[in-house]
Order: structure tokens, then sequence, then C-alpha cells
């Protein structure tokens, strides 16, 4: 068969390959979003900045109706009356509304390593200058928010949960609760309960929501999700707001969208999404990093060259005879060490296939021999890659558009060679991590935090707020005021 | 002789009349509570049902069935809703007082 596009390498030079990084079987290469190696050439002197022309007093009016949206765009939990700005105060004041707007309100230096997405650095005076220059305030502003659904739905929910908060909240359910109390409770954030509809329907679609196993019933963990104080529901909308704005501006319509926390993968062509599946991805403590890169090429047949932080700590203490009982190899690194490699087989640990793409933290999408997972709805399990739930029929839409590997992942599979097939078109991929996300019908689902990123970016975005921007408020204190502590 | 006979019998028969002592009536003690075992009790009727108006006694429900497209369109929600707002959609408007928190 003639397959142009598709490398073969024999096993030990992929083993040799794969010895440079912890999962990787190709060296790591740099990933343009992701953290950029230091350069030691000195940075040329920064341009001066764009002046600002003066604001009419019509232009002042308006910025200072506009800045007060901050708490609506989920920058702060909390605004205060702060009385007009003008003139420098003010420009300054605008200026920083529309980066936080832009590209987030939290610092790119003040991000966990694995917050590998990052914002492109965003200047707002040259946009602002033209803006004051052509009065044209309003459509200023409004291009300096995510243009994507998914940050704007969240914007309505955030609103409708602000409400909620300020009307009490919501009452602590507990599996006594009689249902009248139980399906009003849901019918705060379910618009569509009705006071007929069976309460097991009603409460099934919350488990939905919450990415719960949708039993009917009022178990342990329904109420745990139903319980969570709505702060703190406003603040897992505020962290995914702002996790939206470190999304690029446009994105490749062929694409891959892991979404971390759910531990579910979308592939969308043509921007629609066209087939879904579940995945596994990392523990709590191994997580998964969020990331863009793109997936370059397929390893049919993949060994596994186990990290050494794995082999150190779960594999070497079972001893060498047991670990080469179980099929390990011990290999000799050139620096004299040793390492473990998992030969290719039904049972190595990355399965049949592993996708490969770019980046620092040696994580990939792959196949897996522990099927199990799947049906469960706690897939958070793996030491930082992504497993797929159908890695055959995923290899089979990126290849489709080559007639040579069309329809032929299954048929190199069962010729247990180990390969590397290139991609016709490399598809990018995207690691992010939702735990909130509303429908068009302002409907917010929510995921647990397994990873607590929820509660620290909030906690960075309202650092950053009150630091920064006048208008708004101190963060409120640990204490919740008596009112929600009652209710919440 | 027969007289002499007659009345050993009637003297032994006395005495075994006055050795033997009187049923003594059987004693009661209300400081000591009866053993269990000898108590009836009686037991009482089966409590009603109580109302099923609490959760717990929500029936389990068969699973939902969702069709394979609302399934790729609710894994899509989850993995982030990436369609392109329309320009000069809703985003960036004016605060909206109703949706502003206390002051």
């Amino acid at each position: 068969m003639n397959r142009p596009d598709m490398i073969r390498f024999p096993l030990l030079a992929l083993v040799t390959l794969g010895a440079t990084a912890s999962f990787a079987q190709t060296p790591p290469p740099a990933v343009a979003p992701t953290i950029a190696p230091p350069t030691v050439q000195p940075l040329p002197a920064p341009p001066p900045p764009v002046p600002i022309p003066a604001l009419s007093p019509a232009q002042e009016a308006w910025a200072n109706e506009w800045l007060k949206n901050g708490a609506a765009q989920g920058l702060m939990a909390r605004r205060k009356a702060a009385g007009p700005l003008k003139g420098e105060a003010l420009v300054s004041a605008l200026l920083d509304r529309a980066k936080a707007l832009s590209t987030g309100r939290v610092d790119t230096a003040d991000f966990l390593q694995v917050w590998a997405l990052r914002p492109a650095p965003f200047d707002p005076r040259p946009g602002l200058a033209q803006a004051v220059s052509n009065d044209m305030l309003a459509q200023w502003a409004k291009g300096l928010t995510p243009p994507w659904s998914g940050y704007e739905t969240l914007r309505r929910g955030l609103a409708k949960y602000e409400a909620i908060r300020d009307k009490g909240g919501w009452p602590t359910l507990t599996a006594a609760s009689p249902a009248d109390v139980v399906r009003a409770r849901i019918a705060l954030e379910d618009p569509a309960v009705t006071r007929d509809e069976p309460l097991a329907q009603v409460i099934q679609r919350a488990q939905r929501r919450y990415g719960l196993e949708p039993t009917g019933q009022l178990g342990a963990r329904t109420l745990e999700a139903l319980n969570v104080g709505v702060n703190d529901r406003i603040a897992a909308i505020m962290a995914n707001m702002e996790r939206w704005r470190w999304m690029p501006r446009s994105l490749p319509v062929n694409r891959v969208q892991v979404n971390i926390a759910a531990a579910v993968l979308t592939v969308f062509e043509g921007d629609q999404p066209v087939t879904s599946m579940r995945a596994v991805t990392g523990s709590p403590d191994n997580q998964t990093p969020m990331l863009t890169s793109s997936i370059h090429s397929i390893v049919v047949n993949p060994p596994w060259n186990v990290p050494m932080s794995i082999a150190r700590r779960e594999l070497f203490p079972k001893g060498r005879a047991a670990l080469i009982r179980q099929g390990y190899k011990i290999v000799k690194t050139p620096e004299g060490g040793e390492r473990i490699v998992q030969p290719a087989g039904p049972n190595s640990a990355l399965g049949r296939l592993k996708f490969d793409f770019n980046n620092p933290f040696a994580v990939y999408l792959h196949d897996t021999p522990s099927r199990g997972k799947f049906s469960s709805y706690d897939r958070l399990a793996s030491h930082g890659c992504v497993r797929l739930e159908k890695p055959v029929a995923l290899a089979e839409l990126m290849v489709a558009a080559d007639p040579n590997l069309n329809g032929q992942i299954q048929t190199l599979i069962d010729e247990g060679k180990t390969q590397r097939v290139s991609l016709p078109t490399q598809v990018a991929v995207y690691l992010l991590y939702w735990t909130a996300f509303a429908n068009n019908d302002g409907v917010v689902s929510f995921r647990s935090d397994p990873y607590g990123w929820d509660k620290l970016l909030a906690s960075k975005i309202e650092a950053s707020s009150s630091r920064v921007d006048p208008t708004a408020a101190p963060a409120p204190s640990p204490a919740p005021s008596p009112a929600i502590a009652l209710k919440d | 002789m027969r007289k002499i006979a007659l009345a050993v019998l009637a003297g032994a028969l006395m005495l075994a009349a006055c050795g033997k002592k009187p049923e003594e009536p059987a004693a009661t003690n209300n400081l000591v509570e009866p053993p269990v075992e000898n108590v009836v009790i009686e037991e009482p009727d089966a409590p009603l049902p109580e109302p099923q108006n609490n959760a717990v006694a929500t029936p389990a429900a068969p699973p939902p069935s969702v069709s394979e497209q609302q399934q790729i369109l609710d894994d899509a929600e989850a993995s982030g809703m990436t369609s392109r707002l329309p320009e000069g959609g809703e985003q960036s408007q004016p605060a909206d007082e109703s949706s502003t928190t206390s002051e």
C-alpha cells in the first residue's frame, strides 16, 4: 500500500526518541501560547505610549457609566459607589478596564505554570485613542469582551445568580427535605421546573447539570451539589469568565476541545461539533494543564516510556523482577541511569493510539486498556494525559482527508507494528478547564472544581480588582453576611 | 392385738399429716421487676406509612434517554461554547442596574 504520509519507525527508534521527556515520544518543542523560553537578547526600547485625547464631557459621562459594569462582567464580586472620574484618573481606569475585559484581570505573571493557555499581549491605548478621536467609545467597548457565546451566556448567568444571592440565596436541603422544598430549590436555577413534573425528573435534570449520575434520587452527592452556596457559584462563574478572556480571538474551524474538569472531549469540524466522547483526565495530584497546541501525528501501537517521576514513585518500588514479570523493560540511559519502557501491546498504558502534540508538559491524548473508567461519572484519574473513550473514531476523523489512510486505522493497529502516522492537516487541540457553562436559555451547569483552581482564580481576580480598579469594593471578608450564612 | 395395730396406724397417719407443711402462698415482692420473658407485651398496631412528601422517597428513575446528537451538543457546551457572537451582540452593554450588586 502506498502511504506517502506515513512514516514508520522501528520500536527502538521510538523508545530512544521518548527518552528525552516523561511521556514524550518526540522532543517537546516550544508552543506559541505557552510559556516562552527566556531570551538573552536585550529587548528594544518600547515605543512611547500612544497619547489619549482629552475626553469630551459627554464622553466622560458615558465612560463613568460604563465603568460601573465591572461587576456585571465578573471582574469583581461587588462594586463600590465611586464618584465620577475625570482626566488622567478616568483614562487610567478606562485603560485598566479595557485590558481586564480583553485579556483578563489577573496578570499572566500571577498564573500557575499549568495555566499555559495564556492571552496574547494587548495594549488598549491605540484603540482607546482612536475611539475618543472618532467619538466611538461604545463601539470600542463592545469589541473588548471575548466574542464567544460561552462568555456571553455566562455573563447572563452571573446576573441571574447575583439576583438569587441578593434575594437571600437558597435553603440547605437534607435527605428528608419535603418534595416541594426540593422542587422550589431546583427551580431557582432551572426555569423548566413545573409543579406537575415528577420530582425524579426534576432531580435528574439537576444531576445532569452537575455532571452526576442521573438517578433521580436525592443522594449524598446531589445534596452536596445543591448545597454549594450561591456565593461559591458566583465565584465559579467569575473564574470561568476570566478563563474565557484567555482564549484566542479566533479559532481554527477544525479543532478538538477538552474540558478537563468535566472529562469530556468534543471534535469540531467546520466550526460545528461533529462528535464527542468521554475522557479520563488528570487526577487532582496529577493535574492536566490548560494549553493549546496542534496534533501533528498519531503513533499507532505506541510503547510507553514511563516518566521518571512515575517510575520512581510507582514502579521501581515493586522491584525489578516484578516489573519484568509484568512485561516492563528496564533500559540503560546514556547518562548511566535506568528508565522503564512498557512495550507496545494490548496492555500498554497508552493503548493502541497516541495523538502527539507539542507541549512542555509531556501530556497527550491516547487510548487506554482501562476501559471501565469511562462508564464512571468520576473520571479524573490519569497522570495528566487525556485518555479517550473512542480513539479509533477520533483518529479516523483526523486522517479522513488522506485517501491512503482513510479507514485504515484499525488495519494499522492490527498489524501490531509501532508506526507514526502524520496527519494530512494538523488539528488544533485545546485543553480547557470549565467548571461553569451556560446554555442559551441561561441555565448554568456546574462541575466540581477538582483542582481547586476556581477559588484560587476568583481570589486573584478580587485581589487585582481591589488593587487597581477604583470602582471595585474591597473583597468581602471570609465570613459571609448573616443573611447568606443562614440561607446558603 | 388388732386394736394396737389400728392405734399405731392412726398415730402414724396423724404424724404424717402434721409433718406435711401447709402450702405457703406465693411471695409477692413489688420491688422486683418480673422476668422479661414472663411479661406479656401487647404489640402495637403497625404504624401507618408517613406521607410520601420527602425526597428520599423518590423512586429511582430510569436514566433519561438522550439522543446521540443531543449528547454531542451537551458535550460541546461543556467543552466550551465557541460559537462566535454576531457582530454588535449583547456583550459589553452598559451596566444593567438590575444585575449589579449592592453598593
